[in-house]
């Protein structure tokens, strides 16, 4: 199994663990590019009248953010704030922290993530820049999903989980994205902003 | 228990629909196409002019046209005949879908529960994985009695998170394998692709002619040309009824299957995936193609005893759909070639009759199959799975009901309506006649004598003499009486020419007295041979040109005296040139009529002609005189209205008139209120005075009446001749004759 299919199972596994079966297959498929990964994304092949894949693959769709904005996040990943890992985590947990504290929603729902403005106390406070940074990659990343499809909230916590986890191994993060890039579109795999039916399944049984 | 919940609960592999999709096919290979190849090869030779329209016509444009509608339509044929070809090689197809789609054995945990699954309702269904997000699952067939089901990234997903409707799409794929549809609709289906594209193309290779038709305009070979072409466009529309229909009744047959299975709820939530689709309105229409609307299944998922009766009737049903896009269609084309509506009527009853004769068949194997299918539906099964089916005979009630669509239409053939067209009656053969008329050279020798008289009479005052003019059209009489036409036109045919033949020679011996008679009556009675034989042609829709008759293209001076001066005329003196009781034997002298209508939604037409009828009094420049005579209670009565104008006012008033008068058309007409209509049809020039114009004028109210109007004018003055009737008019050359002698008394 190649870098991308071990990446692609690992974001499975936490955020579409239905696709965990097939994820390193998708993500072989993906990096291979051409007609294999435009396969993977939803298409107007579907006839309106019969079954639809409805928005039920939602791994094709998040591998499509990343690999769009995988030079963006390849330079964020290897920038010198984010070259300690430890600055990382801690810039990391002051988004999580930053999201529980002005989140009313209950435990089972997933909050919208709240850049943090200013200092945050249970954290050490990063430098000025380094914070700048995550915020950046993480408000980017989020877009992206929501141009994707994904509903806010899923597009949030879906932006501060693939963050988290880039960030917990930047050099096979960076391995990865280019994996994903390594061959352009051909034109027809495109992010497609239909998948309007992707938010409210996002909870797995497994 | 009622209807499908009745039928539902009886065991669980019960086939609620017969399978139209199979009927379908095998009437289409065994029936339809056959039959069509012929009708086409009979078509394509009348086009080619190898049949029996002859080829000098068929050259032109328009039936160039026709041959490429006519192939077009054919084309059709060719794509459902290859679609349903396609399906007898399901290996082949197999092979292909698993290499297009990538298609692999898997034993995953996921795809080995899905596979244990689909076993219990059919075991011999084998499960494809696809590394695809493009579909759902797809069943396909991978031998006669093989078939797979193809299955896809989303329903992988789906089966974590919504078990039920993962389970309903399965179950409608083992449906369609239990139903035997797997052959004809599924995955990487020839027959639904074919179809699919052949919708778009057909219209693109259809709108570049059509815009070159439309360019043509009208005339009579464009009329000639609309009302096939009409046809010919519609065919393929008629022709997709059947197979869509069945293609849709396969789809819920196959619903109705997941349903009694796994609930309706689950079917619901299945196509639900479909949801909200962004595909572009085209895609979606094309779509309808294959798979009805994602509304009507989730409609039909609601059980409903007059919903299955409904289903069930459905396919027999489409017959009438196709019957009545058959009536539309011919109804069209049999205005556009101008066909009167007691005509149209007697040939769409004909047409009904021969489309329901013409599917017999059909209909009876439908009450066959509706009446035999409760206890059918489970061998039928049996065929394609080798799993023993547990369904019990289905209830025989909503069979029953559903079967008295498909038996009410076969003893509709049966009724007594018209057998024959109206044109295909004797009619018909006299229309075959006037073609081989005109193909022989009959309407060339009609223009060539017609085309003869004119340089008689004008050679009469030369120089030279009318003798080489004379023996000319002397000869071309002769000619075109060794040809005359068939049908109602050849009477005076005959004597047109005739009467011609005896103005040549008389002109030869210088018997310049029966040269006169002789004229008049061989013009007269050569306009009516045009008139009868336009109308002949009209309704034959034989695509020839009549060409204009020897009244119009003969250049008869309007008087042997020299044109009146500039002057305008004095009512005395108008009044002393009108028509006498002298000039028009048996008519006597009457009041001029002066109730004229004063309402209409036209009221400058109305206007127009009630000024032209001497209702109104012109301006004070202007001098008048009128007259009146009648022949008889209900006429024919004459009115003439002759006025002369300071300057060119006879000229501007003319063309006042007459550009009025050419735009009426039809309008309403009435006292205070409309009580009935008035048509102008306009006839053109007379050849009468300086300019001259006539044309024909129906009036429908109580009593109909119908008139011819002339006008002329001539110097500084204009005349205004009206011959109205309620019993019929006089013959167009007497009527020419009389505009004629008022135009000469007007300038002795």
């Amino acid at each position: 199994m190649d870098v991308a299919g071990v990446w692609a199972e690992r974001i499975a596994q936490r955020f579409t663990p239905a696709e965990a079966s097939f994820a390193a297959e998708v993500g072989m498929a993906y990096a291979a590019g051409g007609s294999r990964r435009t396969e993977l994304l939803p298409g107007h092949s579907v006839q309106p009248g019969a079954f639809g894949p409805g928005g039920w693959a939602e791994l094709p769709m998040i591998l499509q953010v990343l690999a769009g904005i995988g030079p963006a996040l390849k330079a964020f990943l290897g920038s010198p704030q984010v070259a300690n890992v430890l600055a990382a985590a801690s810039l990391l947990t002051a988004l999580r922290q930053g999201r529980s504290a002005e989140s009313p929603q209950g435990p089972g729902q997933p909050a919208q993530v709240q850049p943090p403005a200013g200092s945050v106390d249970a954290a050490p406070a990063p430098a000025g820049n380094e914070r700048q940074a995550v915020r950046q990659a993480f408000l980017a990343l989020r877009e992206r999903l929501e141009a994707a499809g994904f509903d806010q909230v899923r597009a949030d916590e879906l932006a501060y989980g693939l963050l988290e986890e880039l960030l917990s191994d930047t050099a096979g993060a960076a391995t990865f994205l280019d994996a994903l890039t390594a061959v352009p579109d051909d034109g027809t795999a495109r992010p497609r902003k239909a998948s309007r039916r992707i938010s409210g399944r996002r909870k797995d049984p497994r | 228990m009622t209807g499908r919940a009745a039928l539902a609960s009886r065991g669980a592999a019960g086939q609620l629909m017969p399978p139209w999709l199979w009927v379908w096919l095998i009437g289409d290979l065994a029936v339809l196409i056959p039959g069509q190849i012929s009708d086409e090869r009979y078509q394509f030779a009348e086009y080619t002019g190898h049949g029996d329209i002859p080829g000098r016509l068929t050259a032109g444009i328009p039936y160039k046209l026709l041959l490429l509608f006519g192939v077009i339509a054919a084309l059709t044929y060719v794509v459902l005949a290859a679609g349903a070809v396609a399906a007898l090689f399901p290996h082949l197809r197999g092979r292909w879908v698993e290499r297009r789609f990538r298609l692999a054995r898997d034993d995953r945990d996921v795809i080995t529960e899905m596979q244990g699954f689909v076993s219990q309702y059919d075991p011999s269904i084998q499960l494809r994985v696809a590394i695809s997000s493009q579909q759902l699952a797809r069943i396909y067939p991978a031998g006669w009695r093989t078939a797979r089901i193809a299955v896809f990234l989303p329903l992988v997903a789906l089966w974590y998170r919504d078990r039920r409707a993962a389970q309903a799409v399965l179950l409608h794929e083992v449906a369609h394998r239990r139903h035997g549809d797997q052959f004809v609709v599924g995955l990487g289906s020839p027959f639904t692709w074919l179809i699919r594209i052949w919708v778009p193309a057909f219209l693109l290779l259809v709108l570049a002619p059509v815009v070159v038709y439309a360019a043509l305009g009208g005339g009579l070979l464009a009329q000639a040309v609309s009302g096939q072409g009409a046809l010919e466009l519609l065919r393929p529309a008629e022709l997709l009824i059947l197979p869509v229909a069945a293609l849709w009744l396969a789809e819920l047959n196959a619903d109705e299957f997941t349903t009694h299975v796994a609930g309706p709820d689950a079917l619901r939530h299945a196509l639900g995936g479909s949801k909200g689709t962004d595909a572009p309105i085209a895609a979606r229409a094309l779509a309808l193609l294959s798979h009805p609307p994602r509304r009507l299944r989730l409609l039909c998922a609601a059980p409903r005893p007059a919903g299955t009766v409904a289903l069930l009737a459905a396919w027999p049903a489409a017959l009438i759909a196709q019957l009545g896009l058959l009536i539309a269609g011919a109804f069209v084309a049999y205005l556009l070639i101008g066909q009167q509506l007691p005509d149209i009527g007697t040939d769409l009853l004909a047409g009904t009759r021969q489309f329901l004769a013409g599917n017999r068949i059909l209909l009876i194997t439908a009450v066959i199959l509706l009446l035999g299918w409760p206890v059918l539906a489970r061998p039928w099964d049996r065929l394609w799975s080798p799993r023993r089916s547990s369904a019990q005979h289905q209830l025989w009630r909503p069979y029953l009901a559903a079967a008295t669509v498909p038996a009410a239409l076969l003893a509709v053939s049966f009724a007594p309506l018209p057998a024959s067209y109206a044109g295909q009656s004797p009619a018909h053969d006299t229309c075959a006649q006037l073609a081989a008329w005109n193909h022989s050279g009959g309407m060339d020798a009609k223009l060539r004598a017609d085309s003869a008289v004119g340089p008689v009479y004008k050679a009469i005052a030369s120089p030279q003499g009318p003798a080489v003019a004379a023996r000319a059209l002397e000869s071309a009489t002769a000619a075109a009486l060794r040809n005359p036409p068939p049908g109602t036109a050849r009477d005076s045919y005959v004597t047109a020419m005739t009467d011609l033949g005896a103005f040549a020679r008389d002109v030869l011996a210088g018997r310049t007295a029966p040269a006169g008679t002789e004229l008049a009556n061989g013009l007269t009675a050569d306009e009516k041979t045009s008139s009868l034989l336009a109308e002949q042609i009209r309704k034959c829709s034989v695509p020839v040109q009549v060409p204009p008759s020897a009244v119009t293209t003969t250049p008869v001076p309007s008087t042997a005296h020299p044109a009146p001066g500039s002057a305008q005329l004095t009512t005395a003196q108008l009044k002393a040139r009108l028509l006498t009781q002298a000039d028009l034997a048996g008519y006597a002298p009457s009041a001029p009529p002066n109730d004229f209508p004063s309402y209409s939604d036209k009221p400058v037409c109305v206007a127009t002609l009630n000024d032209l009828s001497s209702a109104s009094a012109p301006s004070a420049a202007v001098t008048q005189a009128t007259a009146a005579f009648t022949a008889g209670p209900d006429g024919p009565w004459i009115e003439e209205v002759a006025r002369s104008y300071p300057g060119l006012g006879a000229a501007q008033a003319f063309a006042t008139a007459v550009k009025t008068l050419a735009g009426c058309g039809t309008f309403t007409l009435g006292q205070t209120a409309a009580a009935g209509t008035e048509s102008v049809q306009p006839l053109g020039s007379v050849n009468l005075g300086r300019q001259s114009w006539s044309a024909a004028i129906a009036t429908q109210t109580t009593i109909p009446v119908t008139e011819k109007m002339i006008l002329a004018q001539e110097g500084t003055s204009l005349i205004a001749l009206q011959v109205a009737s309620a019993v019929g008019l006089p013959p167009a050359g007497q009527i020419r004759a009389i505009a004629a002698r008022a135009i000469a008394r007007l300038t002795q």
